[in-house]
C-alpha cells in the first residue's frame, strides 16, 4: 500500500527533476545577477534548495525505515505471546 | 606568468599529498591483503567521509577541466552538467542503499556479482563487467587530459615541448601506479580531502576576482558579440539539453568506481544521506563551468588560451584564469589541486576496474585463487588500465574531452536494464538482458562514428526527427525495448524460464 510518507519523498525528489526539466521557464537572460544570465543562476540556485529537499526526503525515509522495524519487531513480540 | 613560488608550491603540496596516499595504507589499518580491504577501504566511511569520496568521483578533470573546455568552446549546452549533478543523487538515494542492503547480505563487491546471481546467468554477468571496465577507460583518459593540461601550464613560457609534458605525464603516471599499489581506497580518500580543499579556495578565488575587477559585465558584452549561444541555448537545442543531463544522471551511479565509493560506506542510512547532500557540492562545478565564459572578462588570460592551438585551447580556460588572476602561491596550490583532481579519480577509476575484472572475470575463469593472489591480480590491472586509457586520449581533441566521459556514459547506460530493472524485479529473461546489452552497446558506438562522420570525436549529440539528442538516450532506449520485446516472446514461448533458485531479495 502507497502510504503518505512515500508520497512525500517521491515528491520532494522529483521537485527539482521537474523544475529543470521545464526548460523554457529558465531559459532567459533577464533577470540578470550581478552580470551572470537568469539561465546560470537560476540552476546553480537548484543546488541549495535541492539539497534541502533531497535532505528533508532521507531524514522522512529514515524515519518510516524505523517505524516499519519497529513495527515488525512489536508484532513478532505479540505472536510470541 | 608561471614563476617560481607556483612551481615551489605546486612541487611541496604534491610531495604532501604523496605522503599522505603512503600514510592511508597504514590509515585505519586493515589487511591489506584482501580485496575488500584494498578496494572498499573495507566499508567503514561514514556520511562525511562518504562524502568527500564521493566528491572526488564528481570533482575530477571532468569538473575542473571538461566542462569549462566545452563550455567555452560551444556555449551554453554544456551547462547541463549542473542539473545532471543535481537530479542524479534523487536516483542514487532510491537505488543505492537498496543495493547496498542486497550487496552487503549477500557478499557482493560488483554489480556484476548481482547480476550473476539475480539472472543466473554467468554470460551476463561477464557481459556487464566487460561493459563496466570499457566504460571506465575513456572516462581515465579524460583524467589524464585534465592531468597535461595543467602541466602544459606549469611548462608554458619554458619552451615546452611535447617531449617535456609526455615525460612528466610518464613520471605522474608512475607515482600514481605506486600510490595506488599500495594503498588503494584509503589513501585515495585523504588525497580527495586535500584536492577539494585547495580547489574550493581557488575556485572562490577567481570568481571574487572576476566579479571586482567587474569581469562579469565585460564577459557578457564580450561573450555577447561572438556566434557562440553563452548565455541561453537556442531552442533547437532544448532536447539535447535534458537528454544530455537526465541520462548523464542515470549513468553516474553505474560506473563501477561510484558503486565502489558507495559501497565503501558503512551503511545504506549514510549512503542515502551522503547522496542527499552532495547536490551543495556541485555548486563549485556550477562556478568552475561558468569559467568558461567569464574567460571573457578577463583579457589577459584570454590572450593566454588564445596562444594554444584550438585543439587545447579549452584545456586551458581554467590554468589561464588561475594564473592571471591569482597570487603565485595560490595559483600553484590550485594548479596542484587540478593535477590531483586528475589523478586521484584515475586512481579509483582504475580501481574499481581492477576489482571487476578480477572477481566477474578472472575469477569466473579460475575460481581457485586465493584472497592474496585476487588482490594481486586487482593491483596488477589496475596498472594496465591506466595505460590503456592513454589510447583514448588520442581520439579526441582534448578541448572536447567531455565527450570521453559521454561515450563512457553511452557505454555504461547499458547495464542500466541488468542492474537497475534487476533491483525492482527478476521478472525479465537474461537472454532477452544480454541481447539488449549488445544492441544498446553495438548501436552506441555505430551512432557515435556516425555522429562525427567517422573523424575525431567532437560530440556525442546526433541529429534525430527531434533535433540533435545525446545518444545514450537512443542507444538505452533501443536496449529496453529488446528486453522488454525478448522478455515477452520468451514467456510467450516458454522457453528459458527457469528462475534462480537460491536468490532472495530481503
Amino acid at each position: 500500500m502507497v502510504k503518505p510518507v512515500d508520497v512525500a519523498i517521491a515528491v520532494l525528489l522529483l521537485i527539482p527533476l521537474v523544475a529543470l526539466l521545464y526548460i523554457p521557464s529558465y531559459n532567459h537572460i533577464e533577470p540578470m545577477l550581478f552580470g551572470i544570465s537568469f539561465f546560470y543562476w537560476y540552476q546553480l540556485a537548484w543546488m541549495p534548495l535541492a539539497t534541502i529537499l533531497y535532505y528533508a526526503a532521507a531524514l522522512l525515509w529514515e524515519g518510516k525505515e524505523k517505524d516499519s522495524k519497529s513495527a515488525k519487531s512489536s508484532s513478532r513480540k505479540r505472536n510470541k505471546r | 606568468m608561471i614563476d617560481l613560488v607556483s612551481i615551489i608550491v605546486f612541487v611541496v603540496l604534491f610531495a604532501l599529498f604523496v605522503f599522505l596516499g603512503f600514510y592511508g595504507s597504514r590509515w585505519r589499518k586493515g589487511d591489506l591483503t584482501k580485496l575488500k580491504e584494498w578496494g572498499l577501504a573495507g566499508s567503514r566511511l561514514g556520511t562525511f567521509l562518504g562524502w568527500f569520496l564521493l566528491g572526488a568521483d564528481i570533482y575530477t578533470a571532468y569538473t575542473f577541466i571538461a566542462v569549462p573546455s566545452s563550455l567555452f568552446a560551444k556555449g551554453a549546452i554544456y551547462f547541463f552538467a549542473a542539473p545532471y549533478v543535481i537530479i542524479t543523487y534523487a536516483f542514487a538515494m532510491w537505488a543505492m542503499p537498496k543495493f547496498w542492503k542486497i550487496a552487503n547480505k549477500h557478499g557482493y563487491i560488483t554489480v556484476a556479482d548481482f547480476v550473476r546471481d539475480i539472472f543466473n546467468s554467468r554470460l551476463l554477468a561477464v557481459s556487464v563487467a566487460l561493459v563496466g571496465i570499457v566504460a571506465e577507460l575513456p572516462y581515465i583518459a579524460l583524467q589524464i587530459v585534465g592531468m597535461q593540461a595543467v602541466l602544459i601550464a606549469m611548462l608554458h613560457g619554458f619552451g615546452a615541448t611535447t617531449t617535456i609534458i609526455e615525460l612528466s605525464l610518464i613520471v605522474s603516471f608512475i607515482l600514481l601506479a605506486a600510490f595506488t599499489w599500495t594503498s588503494g581506497l584509503r589513501g585515495a580518500t585523504l588525497g580527495a580531502i586535500l584536492k577539494d580543499a585547495l580547489i574550493l579556495v581557488s575556485v572562490v578565488a577567481v570568481v571574487v576576482a572576476v566579479f571586482a575587477i567587474g569581469g562579469f559585465q565585460t564577459a557578457y558584452a564580450q561573450a555577447s558579440a561572438t556566434s557562440i549561444h553563452y548565455f541561453q541555448l537556442p531552442s533547437s537545442l532544448y532536447n539535447a539539453y535534458w537528454s544530455l543531463f537526465v541520462f548523464s544522471a542515470l549513468a553516474l551511479y553505474l560506473y563501477p568506481h561510484v558503486i565502489n565509493a558507495t559501497l565503501a560506506q558503512k551503511d545504506p542510512k549514510s549512503v542515502r544521506k551522503t547522496a542527499s547532500l552532495l547536490p551543495l557540492y556541485s555548486l563549485g562545478l556550477g562556478l568552475l563551468a561558468m569559467f568558461g565564459f567569464m574567460i571573457y572578462g578577463v583579457p589577459a588570460a584570454m590572450s593566454y588560451v588564445k596562444s594554444f592551438p584550438a585543439s587545447v585551447q579549452g584545456t586551458q580556460v581554467v590554468p589561464g584564469l588561475v594564473l592571471t588572476l591569482l597570487p603565485s602561491w595560490l595559483a600553484g596550490a590550485a594548479l596542484l589541486g587540478v593535477f590531483i583532481g586528475g589523478l586521484v579519480p584515475a586512481a579509483i577509476m582504475a580501481i574499481a576496474a581492477a576489482n571487476l575484472f578480477t572477481r566477474n572475470i578472472v575469477k569466473e575463469f579460475k575460481p581457485n585463487l586465493t584472497s592474496a593472489q585476487e588482490t594481486k591480480v586487482a593491483q596488477v590491472f589496475a596498472v594496465v588500465f591506466k595505460f590503456l586509457a592513454l589510447g583514448f586520449v588520442f581520439i579526441i581533441p582534448a578541448t572536447y574531452a567531455i565527450q570521453l566521459q559521454l561515450f563512457g556514459g553511452i557505454l555504461i547506460l547499458q547495464i542500466l536494464p541488468s542492474f537497475v530493472f534487476g533491483l525492482i524485479t527478476k521478472n525479465l529473461n537474461r537472454r532477452a538482458l544480454f541481447l539488449g546489452l549488445l544492441v544498446g552497446v553495438v548501436s552506441g558506438m555505430y551512432m557515435m562514428l556516425a555522429a562525427n562522420n567517422y573523424a575525431t570525436w567532437t560530440t556525442t549529440l546526433i541529429s534525430t526527427g527531434l533535433g540533435a539528442v545525446f545518444i545514450g538516450m537512443i542507444a538505452l532506449v533501443l536496449n529496453i525495448v529488446v528486453v522488454l520485446v525478448g522478455t515477452a516472446v520468451a514467456r510467450s514461448m516458454n522457453i528459458d524460464n527457469a528462475l534462480p533458485s537460491s536468490y532472495s531479495a530481503e
